[in-house]
């Protein structure tokens, strides 16, 4: 199936430049891993329900160097209708040198880079479906955004621990909520128990939660944390802890970079991208029992 | 059947990174991320659809202290079973 046929009546007919019809006047400027997003082209029902699903990421003011977002709007006709029972929901995306497509549900999407980075949304969904499109379409351009500035975003569980973060990562069942908990409870802040943000500084790298989903609300949304360790997760009969191959340590990561990794114009930087994160972080192996405790084993053994 | 006298390239959507003393492969079209030992990341690296594999064993040679018949096999076996994996693909 070639791209976009899955959701779109005319996947030929996708839009070629970031033109179009705007829904309206209002927009809404957010600041998401580091980096000024300005949205342009909504109404203020999607603004406004975006600044109360986005609260705290908010920035109120546009940046000079803001990545510039339009919304356009599409025909719902132009839409497949789509039966979603026991279905697994996955973005189509196409990529060129200087250019990104996405499809989904009710949306279709195209990042540019001429040369700074922008994009554009055209979607079909007015006020009560357009925060999760947008959230969609935001997830694609942080990830984009952040590989482009030698970061990456991370399927992972952000824990914070005396001031640094550490990410653990794992394929999906491997515990990252249930282990986000375990650390609530021991006393630990969640960035984001499913996607975190890596950014590099002058002394390394940075962790940084990002306002999309996951099962547990953070209280620690905002603000960056030193990167401390890349762990691999998975559940286990005790707690136990063990060393992570450089190699091992990027190959975990490469499969948990959503959207970067499948597009063959960007995987080699990405690639570089997460050697350097490896190269600086404390590398381990963790599998985690369901009781508590294992933040004394973290404190002993990651710190040695 | 991969021998001394077969040449091979990197299949078009492998991205692949040496992180002595393993590497790391990306294959985007299936997708799927491996970790490969260092003999063959060497070999993968210098994988450039015009030298045959003797030829990558001589470049490969002087990284092992290892007599050349067994490096050979251990070459020859390695490149079968990445090409079993679709990493590299026979050109002659």
């Amino acid at each position: 199936m070639s791209f976009g046929e899955r959701f779109l009546i005319h996947p030929d007919l996708f839009p070629a430049r970031l033109s179009g019809e705007s829904w309206g006047d209002a927009r809404l400027n957010l600041e998401i891993a580091g980096t000024s997003h300005a949205i342009e082209g909504l109404t203020d029902g999607q603004a406004a329900s975006m600044a109360e699903r986005f609260a705290g990421f908010d920035s109120g003011v546009p940046a000079k160097d803001a990545v510039r977002s339009r919304v356009f709007r599409m025909a719902p006709e132009e839409f497949r209708a789509i039966d979603t029972r026991g279905w697994n929901y996955d973005l189509d995306q196409d990529a060129g040198e200087t250019w990104v497509r996405i499809a989904g549900m009710r949306f279709v999407a195209r990042l540019a880079w001429r040369p700074d980075l922008e994009g554009a949304l055209w979607t079909a969904a007015s006020d009560v479906d357009f925060p999760g499109v947008l959230e969609n379409y935001l997830r694609v351009l942080a990830a984009y955004g952040l590989a482009a500035a030698g970061g990456a975003l991370l399927h992972s569980a952000g824990i914070v621990d005396d001031g640094e973060a550490s990410l653990f990562v794992g394929v999906s069942g491997a515990g990252k909520s249930t282990f986000s908990r375990l650390s609530l409870d021991e006393g630990r802040q969640v960035l984001s128990d499913d996607l975190n943000a890596l950014r590099p500084t002058t002394a390394g790298f940075e962790a940084l939660a990002v306002p999309f989903a996951g099962d547990i609300r953070s209280e620690a949304r905002t603000g960056a944390r030193p990167l401390r360790a890349i762990v691999r997760l998975r559940q286990g009969p005790e707690h136990r802890l063990a060393e992570l191959r450089p190699a091992a340590a990027v190959a975990l990561l490469a499969s948990c970079a959503p959207y970067v990794n499948r597009d063959p114009f960007r995987a080699e930087r990405l690639m570089t991208n997460l050697a350097s994160i490896v190269a600086g972080a404390e590398l381990r192996e963790l599998a985690f029992a369901l009781r508590p405790g294992v933040w004394s084993l973290m404190g002993r053994e990651v710190r040695a | 059947m991969i021998g001394v006298d077969t040449v091979l390239r990197r299949a078009k959507d492998v991205r692949h990174r040496l992180l002595p003393p393993e590497a790391v492969v990306i294959r985007q079209t299936v997708p799927e991320v491996l970790v490969l030992n260092d003999v063959a990341g060497e070999l993968l690296e210098r994988v450039d659809a015009r030298t045959p594999v003797s030829g990558l064993l001589d470049q490969v040679a002087p990284l092992y202290d290892v007599d050349r018949a067994t490096l050979e096999a251990d070459a020859l076996r390695f490149l079968t079973e990445l090409a079993e994996a679709g990493i590299v693909e026979v050109v002659a």
